[in-house]
């Protein structure tokens, strides 16, 4: 019997695969990256969330302003074990545990199976940049890893415009940050699952770096020119009406 | 559409494509090393003919990637008759078949990928079945 935090492999709601070509174990001891494209209300989160139970440690680094972050601490959400972090100038009254981010630690961080910085407990979007910043800076402090942390970004091109936003960046330096972000993370074993709703935005550079691409219904906006080719596997009428339960995965293959 | 699309639109259609279509029936019957060999024709004639501009030293270097791949697999062909017992000859071909499965696989995304960018789906219906027809009984948890 398999135990993943405080959570019993087996209570965890399946995700199962059609494989059309090969056949792929997922190594869930790995530090991999799942991206999510889809329209709005395709299912993208729920799935990335889903995928995460997956995972003993998971930090909610950045949702949309709706705090669907705080999904974690719903009723039916396998997961008890939560820390809500917060700005330094704001009071939380939760039965949940909480933490200012300027006591944050990587350590504190660890004892809990999710950490959430949502978007409430902070005073101003800047405000909560700057702290979804300073747990980034936290994350090179995990010297040494056995299991994969998992680290969630609702929509990226937020994200991007976040980093924009805060650090004064440029679009090109903070889609280049976001990529060696991402390439980094990797190292110190931070698995990542990145949700976007404008794939278009996101360059094809950052979606070659997902282990795994989750296609979600796509609407008529269709799928990147670069991967249209997948057309050939699934009709492109029905990809672009998938329903919120349904998903394309596949494995970014190179010639290398 | 130019001339030069066309033919190579006709080309695509009527040489290309019914061999990918022979290689994929291979494939679905597990003689994965035959499909490979089928794939083999298809690359070369996707890079070595078709890509004569400015792609082609790239071109040209993919496409050798993907033919030594192919040409590693004679390393793991059965040898003459006698020469080594059935056990080991069958255990060659087993391990070779493995490995085609796999260049196919990612032979196939490349493929597909190539007639993409060459513009062969513009308006055409090359497309897979829908998702509700997808046997879903196959299907495993991750």
């Amino acid at each position: 019997m398999q135990i993943i935090g405080s959570r019993l492999r087996t209570d965890l709601p399946t995700i199962r695969v059609r494989w059309l070509r090969g056949y792929d174990k997922v190594d869930w001891s790995k530090a991999l990256i799942f991206l999510a494209l889809g329209k709005k209300g395709s299912g993208k989160s729920a799935l990335l969330e889903n995928i995460g139970l997956r995972y003993p440690r998971i930090v909610d680094l950045f949702g949309s302003r709706d705090d669907e972050g705080l999904s974690w601490c719903r009723d039916i959400s396998p997961i008890d074990d939560v820390l809500l972090i917060h700005g330094d100038n704001v009071d939380v009254n939760c039965s949940w545990d909480t933490c200012k981010i300027g006591e944050l630690t990587y350590d504190k961080m660890m004892q809990y199976e999710v950490s959430i910085p949502s978007y409430s407990f902070f005073t101003s979007d800047l405000s909560r940049f700057v702290g979804i910043s300073q747990i980034m800076k936290l994350f090179w402090d995990r010297k040494e890893w056995k299991s994969p942390v998992y680290v969630t970004v609702r929509e990226a091109s937020s994200f991007i415009y976040s980093r924009i936003k805060q650090d004064n960046m440029n679009m090109k330096n903070a889609k280049a940050d976001f990529i060696f972000w991402q390439r980094e993370m990797r190292h110190f074993g931070y698995a990542l699952g990145i949700d976007t709703i404008r794939w278009t935005s996101i360059d094809k550079e950052m979606r070659d770096l997902a282990d795994y691409q989750i296609i979600k219904k796509v609407g008529g906006q269709g799928l990147p020119d670069d991967i249209s080719f997948l057309y050939k596997y699934i009709d492109p009428m029905s990809m672009a009406r998938l329903r919120p339960d349904k998903f394309l995965i596949f494995i970014a293959i190179t010639a290398e | 559409m130019s001339d030069k699309v066309d033919l190579l639109g006709q080309y695509i259609g009527q040489v290309l494509i019914p061999r990918l279509n022979r290689a994929d029936e291979l494939f679905e019957k597990g003689k994965y090393f035959e499909a490979v060999n089928k794939q083999k024709s298809i690359i070369r004639a996707l890079y070595r003919e078709i890509s004569k501009s400015e792609e082609k030293s790239n071109g040209e270097k993919i496409l050798l990637n993907w033919i030594e791949k192919i040409d590693s697999l004679y390393e793991f062909s059965p040898k003459v008759k006698g020469e080594t017992n059935e056990i080991t000859q069958y255990n060659l071909k087993m391990h070779r078949n493995n490995l085609a499965q796999k260049i196919y696989e990612n032979l196939d995304w490349e493929i597909w990928g190539k007639l993409h960018e060459l513009g062969y789906f513009a308006g055409k219906r090359m497309y897979g079945p829908k998702v509700e027809d997808i046997d879903m009984e196959k299907a495993v948890e991750i």
